[in-house]
């Protein structure tokens, strides 16, 4: 029955984004999810050798005292941390075969994803995106800001053409703590930009989580005749054969897909491969599982 | 540019429908959006380009053959002025070369005209030179070589043919609609009155070509001639032989001339006749003393004028002695030899002689001698007799067998064989006897003797025709002529007798030429014409077809060549002369072959009727500015036949590429 609830289709249905998030979440999570980061008060963790650079203050003297040598106590701490979604919302995003469009099935999965980092009282924030940067909300925990990164998120509409590098130089100013990074897109450019892209926000000790989104026919085309086909973001034209997408152009999104995942693992980052089809549970589920594992 | 039917360009209004149908049927291929178009390659197939440019296409060529058809039907033709062609024309010189061109020379200032208007022409222009009389003879390829023009000019030598302008203007719309450019025609002719076609519409010329016509005769010309003869082909006593010409004036005033009959060339006879005015007379010869043998005979007037090739007639006289003819008559039939010999006395006097003996005492007869025979119901033959009739019979000769009574109870005719199965009596009272029913009227026994009128016969023998042919029967069905065939030779059965007794045939008129001419063809003297004009047609194979016949011509040469003396079956006699022909089975004929008498009329075509036909004034020269006009007419030429060559193309290309279009619809 729950199950049900988290169909897409179902969820498209539902016109209050918060209720659609409540939906998904109350159905499915329950539980906590850890902060990433290190610090005092906090459950130990592990000890770790001392190396020249770290802080003294972290340093277990007792079993210095005991061994002569020089061990740090780490702790997992249990604190609140700044969960900022990502949006894409390029006019690719509004592409829809069936059900939903890839950007109603992004705003589901951020208002859902938003709402269960509101009920930990995470700080959530929010950036909607394009080749600029058309929307941001501050992080922050508090109910006001979850309005409106709930209403940022409803207004989310497809706008132009993608441009990850200018956007991505711009978030890194803003987000200037660290945090979880989630960005939900369709990832229509070269995986070494995709990843050149988003890898400093890795580096500055944020975790970033990759939902890619696509539609089923985005990567199993099929027609039933020649066609000519234009590009949502350029108004390309461009004539395609039946065979081709058949053969070709699964052949090349595969390869797509599968360069993407290989540098994002390689670079630290959360993949994760939606497809519109697929209820929002098991987004959640994939991601929480992957969370989890990393903590 | 114009069009010969303009009201057919309204079909042009059917091109809505394929514009209609293609509108309606225009394959709509929504172009559809796709996210991104990274992953695809413009060098993927064009098959929707391809098809839509299939459909363009489709599309005009469906219209452009609807519109060519209506264009063709609408009959285009474009005009070209003659005149503006300047020297891109084809000079036509048209000599007349009739018999009647030899009068005082004419011929002799035709050339002379034709070398003029060559010369005038230059050496730019081509030319190219006919001679006509009933037909036109190219006598060169155009060219504008001077020396094949002048040679052939020169070649031009006096026909014994009759001058056709109808033919002439013929072959001149012939050769303008074969020639690209337009057409100059000089007429060198004396332009006779005869020469014209009874309808003066057949002396149209093609738009665009220009007649000049350089007449070679002034005036009327007087002219005397023997305008024909009336003689027997065969003689068999000279002595009451009679022959009658008669002598023409055309246009000439009264005159007193001379006529001589001559035999072989040499004088026979000689007497002087008054012509009147513009009339004919008569002169008649009694007696025609020939040898033996074909004798080449002429009616000559003794002086000669102007145009001598009409001044004597020629005619073919063969001397002959009677042929003999057997009559063999049974016990009871002495006296149908007193009706036979009557009526061959009545249709040709001393042609044939008559032998009769009754055929009981004729067992030794030589028949040798006999050109043919008549049984008249003679009953069984003596062996001997029957024997040698067989094989004369075989070697040609022909019987005429009579059935009665006696031979019908011999239950066979003789000398042919056939049974006889018995009799059918009608009796004399009544209306119960039978007469003439289906008959072939075109065997040469019964071809001159009607349906046989009146002829009643009350008894008729039932032959049994076997192999012979039946060639007439009674109304009640019975044979009753029939021929049978016997190698070289052939029998005639009559089915009846020759008496009046079994019929009432020989008191009737067509008893005398159905004798006549059965006679004639059992004896093989078939009457043939053996006078012609010049161009007429000798028929070679009436009969016998297969067989060899040989012409000799009047200058002693063969006519014809092996293979045409096997194969041909007329021969076209274009000179005048005695033409001999040696027939099958030795027969021989001597045929006479004279000009035709049409071309004795020098009287010219009257002046109207041929500046009419050159559309200017006859002065011997060119035509004026005028007339040049008038006969420059604007050349049309039709354009339909390319239009609808292009229309054929048009129409494969559509179904090529409706094809390729369609295969891929269905792709």
């Amino acid at each position: 029955m729950i199950q049900r609830f988290l169909d897409p289709q179902i969820l498209a249905g539902i016109a209050n984004l918060e209720l659609t998030a409540k939906t998904v979440v109350d159905g499915f999570i329950s539980g906590l999810h850890r902060s990433p980061d290190f610090g005092f008060s906090q459950e130990f963790a592990e000890y770790r050798p001392y190396v020249p650079g770290d802080d003294l203050r972290y340093v277990d003297w007792n079993v210095f005292a005991r061994a002569d040598r020089l061990y740090l106590k780490r702790y997992r701490g249990e604190t609140n941390t700044r969960v900022t979604i990502l949006l894409d919302r390029s006019h690719s995003m509004s592409f829809r075969s069936t059900g939903v469009s890839k950007i109603d099935y992004a705003r589901f999965l951020a208002a859902s994803l938003g709402y269960l980092a509101h009920k930990q009282r995470d700080a959530i924030g929010f950036i909607g995106f394009d080749d600029e940067v058309r929307d941001f909300v501050e992080p922050s925990s508090r109910q006001g800001t979850w309005i409106k990164v709930l209403h940022s998120i409803d207004r989310a509409e497809p706008g132009h053409r993608t441009d990850f590098a200018k956007p991505f130089f711009l978030f890194q100013d803003l987000m200037k703590r660290r945090g979880i990074v989630i960005v939900l897109s369709d990832f229509f450019a070269p995986p070494e930009l995709v990843i050149q892209t988003v890898a400093p926000l890795r580096y500055r000790g944020n975790d970033v989580i990759l939902f890619h989104i696509l539609d089923p026919a985005e990567i199993r085309p099929t027609l039933d005749g020649p066609r000519i086909l234009i590009d949502l973001e350029t108004a390309q034209e461009l004539e395609v054969s039946p065979d081709y997408a058949t053969t070709t152009y699964r052949e090349r999104i595969d390869a797509h897909l599968a360069d993407l995942r290989s540098r994002a693992e390689g670079a630290g980052v959360s993949y994760h491969l939606l497809e519109t089809g697929r209820p929002l549970d098991s987004a959640l589920r994939g991601y929480l599982t992957v969370r989890q594992g990393r903590l | 540019m114009g069009l010969l039917a303009p009201w057919f360009l309204a079909g042009l209004g059917l091109l809505g429908l394929p514009i209609y149908l293609h509108l309606l049927k225009r394959h709509k291929s929504t172009p559809q959006h796709f996210s991104s178009l990274m992953f695809f390659e413009r060098s993927t197939s064009s098959s929707v380009r391809q098809r839509r440019l299939d459909f363009l296409l489709l599309l005009a060529f469906r219209l452009a053959l609807l519109a060519l058809i209506v264009f063709a039907f609408s009959r285009p033709f474009v005009t070209s002025s003659a005149a503006g062609a300047g020297g891109d024309k084809l000079l036509l010189i048209a000599v007349d070369h009739s018999a009647s061109m030899a009068f005082n020379g004419r011929l002799d200032r035709a050339r002379t005209g034709a070398r003029e208007v060559l010369a005038a022409a230059g050496g730019s222009t081509r030319a190219q030179v006919l001679s006509f009389a009933s037909k036109v003879e190219l006598r060169n390829e155009p060219t504008n070589d001077p020396a094949i023009l002048r040679a052939a000019v020169d070649s031009i030598q006096i026909s014994g043919s009759r001058s056709s302008l109808g033919d002439l203007a013929g072959s001149l719309r012939g050769l303008a609609r074969a020639s690209t450019s337009p057409v100059e025609v000089h007429l060198f002719s004396d332009l006779q009155r005869s020469a014209m076609p009874p309808g003066f519409a057949e002396l149209r010329l093609e738009p665009g070509t220009r007649l000049v016509i350089h007449r070679v005769a002034d005036a009327d010309e007087p002219n005397w001639t023997v305008e024909s003869v009336n003689a027997p082909s065969r003689v068999v006593d000279p002595k009451q032989t009679r022959v009658e010409a008669t002598i023409a004036g055309f246009g000439a005033p009264e005159s007193t001339r001379a006529v001589e009959l001559r035999v072989n060339g040499k004088p026979a006879a000689r007497q002087t006749v008054t012509v009147p005015a513009n009339g004919r007379a008569s002169v008649e010869f009694t007696g025609l003393d020939v040898p033996y043998g074909f004798n080449r005979c002429e009616i000559a007037l003794a002086e000669a004028d102007q145009l001598p090739a009409d001044d004597a007639y020629l005619f073919s006289v063969e001397r002959a002695d009677p042929e003999k003819i057997l009559f063999l008559h049974g016990p009871r039939a002495a006296g149908s030899a007193v009706f036979v010999r009557a009526a061959l006395e009545t249709a040709a006097p001393g042609l044939f002689s008559l032998d009769v003996l009754p055929a009981a005492s004729a067992a030794s007869l030589n028949l040798d001698k006999y050109a043919a025979a008549i049984l008249s119901d003679t009953g069984a033959l003596p062996s001997s007799l029957e024997t040698n009739l067989r094989r004369r019979l075989e070697q040609g000769m022909g019987v005429l067998i009579a059935v009665g009574p006696v031979t019908t109870a011999a239950g066979s005719t003789p000398a042919a064989g056939l049974a006889i199965g018995g009799s059918q009596y009608e009796g004399r009272t009544g209306e119960r006897f039978s007469t003439l029913g289906e008959a072939d009227l075109a065997h040469p026994a019964l071809a001159r003797t009607g349906r046989w009128d009146g002829v009643r016969f009350y008894q008729v023998f039932e032959i049994q025709p076997g192999s012979a042919a039946v060639v007439a029967r009674a109304t009640s069905g019975v044979p009753l002529l029939l021929e049978a065939r016997a190698e070289s030779g052939r029998a005639l059965i009559f089915a009846s007798t020759l008496d009046n007794v079994a019929n009432d045939f020989p008191l009737r008129p067509a008893f005398v030429p159905f004798l006549e001419q059965s006679l004639r063809l059992l004896a093989g003297l078939e009457e043939r014409t053996a006078r012609f004009a010049v161009d007429a047609a000798l028929d070679l194979r009436t009969r016998d077809s297969g067989a060899t016949v040989e012409v000799i011509g009047p200058d002693g040469q063969r006519a014809l060549s092996l293979a045409e003396s096997a194969r041909q079956s007329t021969l076209t006699l274009d000179r005048p002369g005695f033409w001999e022909v040696r027939r099958p089975g030795g027969r021989r004929e001597l045929v006479a072959v004279n000009i035709d008498r049409r071309e004795s009329d020098l009287t010219l075509m009257p002046e109207d009727s041929a500046e009419l036909w050159q559309g200017a004034p006859l002065d011997g020269a060119r035509p004026g500015p005028a007339s040049a006009a008038a006969t420059n007419e604007p050349r049309r030429s039709q354009l339909w036949p390319w239009i609808l060559a292009f229309a054929l193309f048009a129409g494969l290309g559509e179904a090529w590429i409706a094809s390729h279009h369609f295969n891929r619809e269905a792709l």
